[in-house]
């Protein structure tokens, strides 16, 4: 990858790198750090990373920042804390499906959120996201497949049933 | 793959929602699943669920269309700044204590041929009369007192304290060759030099109580005129920090102190990776003298 071709990279998937560090559980200052890191690092090997597998570089080094941010701040994250206070949020009126679906996504593994964006946003096969998560492919199913049930356990107990 | 249990189910119902799975294996599941009405109840809840959208209202604030730029180097350009801010702020400290009547010996800057050709005099490394400034090279860090506090840039024990790691990479960004230019002299013109007269005299460093700040320089400087470069270091140390602010490394810097090994990458990045840096620190360098004057 060129320095040009750097800043291809930057200016196409920054963007990206930042909402699949969002979706995975980041602040906005966190989640900036672990693209910048990424970005940094990206530039450190640029020579050695083509280009068409930049953004895969990218999502897979925000996320092992990411990740050792969540480590480092020694946060941990009690699920079932988290969902006993999702479950006490009554909807109301200004509660549309959108933020519904983030709340329900907030109580989930980090690494299962990290799923669901890299297949659903970004159209990744398992095995890409396996590559990029460091996860065997099979367990990349199994997670999906956790997240998208406990997502929809959660979306009904929010209130938005099979037709919302 | 093994035949579908309690165990494995997961993966199977994947596959079989996704479609992958032969007639006889989908047979078999469906078979499975009559059994097992809890999967089924799973499989249709996974079936269910919303898929993501893009969130197009996040974004990566540096990625701002038009202006695009590798964002290693906009880093690694605030901290060298930084740094070089503090590097020429020390003699330029002492060029402003000293008295307008007297002419000025400049020496050499240790700044690359080429920027000293553009910039010409302006930036470079000022040196008070020998009796205030000893102009001779060194690589000593002085505290307020004159004393050497470590003679390594790379085996130092530095106070935690944001500026000293960014006056210590000063020190680093600097090469390590003699300096380009011969010395020389020079006069400004009468009113330039009224201009920087100080107005308040320089105040004596207490000998018994040696601040803990501590000062890189290249030229080491007697105690007389030490406390007075030390308090116009602290100015430029809260110009870093203001400068820094809302920035990555600013952010960083809230929240812990780096190392010196992280500003040392910094440094050592740009040094490699981004000749233009150097340009960039000479600008800044210029833009601070211009706003101090």
């Amino acid at each position: 990858m060129t320095a040009k071709e750097y800043n291809t990279s930057v200016r196409l998937w920054a963007d990206d790198a930042m909402r699949f560090a969002v979706r995975c559980g980041g602040t906005k200052a966190d989640s900036e750090d672990a693209v910048q890191d990424a970005l940094a690092s990206l530039w450190q090997q640029h020579e050695s990373v083509a280009l068409e597998r930049g953004k895969g570089f990218l999502l897979s080094t925000t996320y092992r920042r990411l990740m050792s941010m969540f480590r480092h701040q020694a946060v941990q994250r009690d699920h079932a804390a988290e969902l006993a206070a999702q479950e006490s949020q009554a909807p109301d009126e200004g509660f549309d499906l959108r933020e519904a679906i983030e709340c329900a996504l907030s109580v989930l593994p980090e690494v299962q959120r990290a799923i669901l964006q890299l297949r659903d946003v970004e159209g990744y096969s398992y095995a890409e996201i396996g590559e990029t998560l460091s996860l065997n492919a099979d367990r990349v199913q199994v997670y999906l497949f956790r997240a998208r049930v406990a997502m929809r356990k959660q979306l009904i107990k929010l209130g938005y049933g099979i037709n919302q | 793959m093994e035949s579908i249990n309690n165990n494995n189910y997961e993966l199977w119902l994947v596959r079989y929602a996704d479609g992958d799975l032969t007639a006889a294996e989908r047979a078999a599941v469906e078979q499975w699943l009559e059994g097992h009405p809890e999967a089924a109840e799973e499989l249709k809840l996974y079936g269910e669920a919303p898929r993501l959208e893009r969130d197009e209202s996040v974004h990566y604030a540096a990625a701002v269309p038009g202006r695009v730029q590798p964002l290693w180097p906009a880093v690694l350009r605030w901290s060298a700044a930084a740094a070089v801010v503090a590097l020429v702020a020390v003699p330029l400290g002492l060029w402003l204590t000293k008295p307008a009547e007297e002419p000025l010996q400049v020496a050499a800057t240790e700044m690359p041929g080429s920027l000293v050709k553009e910039y010409g005099p302006t930036v470079v490394d000022t040196v008070s009369p020998v009796h205030e400034v000893i102009a001779v090279r060194t690589r000593h860090a002085v505290s307020a007192s004159g004393s050497a506090v470590f003679s390594d840039a790379d085996n130092q024990s530095v106070d935690n304290d944001i500026t000293d790691e960014l006056f210590v990479d000063a020190a680093r960004c600097v090469p390590t060759e003699e300096p380009l230019l011969a010395a020389a002299e020079v006069s400004l013109p009468a009113a330039d030099t009224a201009r920087r007269v100080p107005t308040e005299e320089p105040v004596a460093v207490d000998m018994e109580e040696p601040s803990q700040q501590l000062v890189y320089v290249d030229n080491l400087f007697t105690v007389d005129s030490g406390n007075v470069v030390e308090q116009r270091l602290l100015a430029v140390n809260e110009t870093i920090k203001e400068r820094l602010q809302g920035t990555y490394l600013g952010r960083r810097l809230a929240r812990r102190m780096p190392t010196g090994d992280e500003l040392l990458d910094y440094t050592d990045n740009l040094r490699e990776r981004t000749p233009e840096g150097v340009r960039m620190m000479a600008d800044m360098v210029l833009a601070y003298n211009e706003s101090n004057k």
